[in-house]
């Protein structure tokens, strides 16, 4: 092996090092990870257990990466594979099956039909074309999208509680009034476990977050200078809810064909709105948007009568979970100083 | 799978350029292994490429756990 720099070469000979370039033949049900990532990593045993997952992004970007939290999720990792297959009860909320995953993407029903094909050149499935391929399949079978196909991977913030990126595990913050904050999470907390599975990093946070119903109390054991705390964080309604997931490229499919903004106080008041309220960024003139007459600038005030949110995250997330593809729906929009109604249809 | 431009500027970029590298079908140029893996990174044989039943196996042999990235 070459030099690896950063202190990861020695620690980097410990494991069977493989690199997945696309998609093709990739069992979801076992690399199932945030497929919007840029990079992600898996330590696995060979018989595919799940030990733990790095990688994370946050509004698009790689700020939650980092040297150190990978080396010591790699250190993490070999401990566990050093006591498996006894420990293999503990990793199961680490290897839980998302009953829409199981396929392989070329095998999804909603998939492009290009991707099916691997003599067609530049058919490369891409991670993000999982979620496509989710999402297209509930939309073409008419039902709505639950929170966990919209807010997917939902960061620790969500629950209330900041990971430090250099260390993985160590709890950097707690937002007062949070799941965290009432179950008595401390900054510095270092996450041992939750449900009972160790913890390695952000991303294995993220898993269990993302496979946990709307409503669960999760059991935190955390290492609280020479101590061992149990936290219970109840998590219940909207919590999912916080996060923006306009950044993800798997969002395409959500949007109408057009792209929103929020907009100012300025440009709210010239359009008459003391609250809510969106602005068309941009609307691809062949897209369903741009067919059914929408242009950029335009303010979107109401939707079937009803006054719209203010941020195109829950506009997108009203759409998919209020109305189902092939639905008229009414949008009233005011251009300049005039006030005029789109019909279209739900793609 | 998506680029990122950010990450290629982090400490584990240099990480992942030598990651990055895998075990390529015997009788690639280290061009065509390039071509392949889509970047600019070392060939490094110490990484399988795009063959996890061979990760599998070598696993299986050595009591290793698999390292897998996808990028």
């Amino acid at each position: 092996m070459a030099r690896l720099g950063d202190g990861l070469d020695e620690i980097g000979k410990e494991f069977v090092l493989t690199r997945i370039i696309q998609m093709r033949g990739v069992d979801t049900a076992v690399f199932n990870f945030d497929f919007d990532l840029s990079w992600a990593g898996f330590f696995l045993n060979a018989d595919l257990t799940v030990y733990g997952r790095y990688g994370t992004r946050r509004d698009g970007g790689d700020s939650q990466y980092s040297t150190s939290a990978l080396k010591e999720a790699m250190t993490k990792a070999l401990a566990i594979h050093k006591a498996y297959p006894a420990n293999r009860p503990s990793l199961a909320p680490k290897n839980i099956k998302a009953s829409n995953l199981g396929k392989m993407p070329e095998q999804m029903p909603a998939i492009e039909v290009q991707f099916r094909n691997p003599d067609i050149p530049r058919n490369c499935i891409h991670c993000h074309h999982v979620w496509k391929g989710v999402r297209r399949s509930r939309m073409a079978d008419k039902k709505p999208m639950p929170d966990n196909l919209l807010w997917v991977y939902p960061m620790p913030d969500t629950i209330g509680v900041t990971i430090d990126v250099a260390d993985g595990a160590k709890i950097a913050s707690v937002a007062a009034g949070t799941p965290a904050a009432k179950a008595g999470a401390q900054a510095g907390d270092v996450v041992l476990s939750i449900n009972g599975a160790p913890m390695f990093s952000i991303a294995d946070f993220q898993f269990v977050l993302q496979n946990s119903p709307d409503q669960a109390t999760l059991k935190v054991e955390v290492q609280r200078g020479t101590e061992t705390k149990v936290l219970s964080i109840a998590i219940s309604g909207d919590w999912r809810k916080a996060a923006d997931f306009t950044w993800r490229t798997s969002c395409g499919d959500l949007r109408l064909g057009m792209q929103m903004e929020s907009l100012n106080d300025g440009e709210r008041k010239a359009a008459g709105l003391r609250a809510g309220g969106i602005k068309v960024k941009n609307a691809w003139p062949k897209g369903p948007a741009g067919m059914a007459g929408f242009q950029a600038g335009d303010v979107i005030v109401a939707l079937n009568g009803q006054p719209v949110p203010d941020k195109e995250t829950d506009f997108l997330a009203w759409i998919r979970q209020k109305f189902l593809p092939g639905q008229k729906i009414k949008l009233t929009v005011v251009r300049g100083a005039k006030k005029q109604d789109i019909s279209m249809d739900v793609p | 799978m998506q680029r990122s431009r950010l990450f290629a500027s982090t400490a584990l970029a240099a990480l992942l350029a030598t990651f990055a590298a895998s075990r390529l079908p015997a009788g690639d140029t280290p061009a065509e292994k390039r071509d392949k893996i889509n970047d600019n990174t070392e060939i490094n044989p110490s990484w399988i490429y795009d063959d996890l039943p061979s990760a599998i196996a070598k696993a299986r042999r050595e009591n290793k756990p698999i390292f897998a990235v996808f990028r």
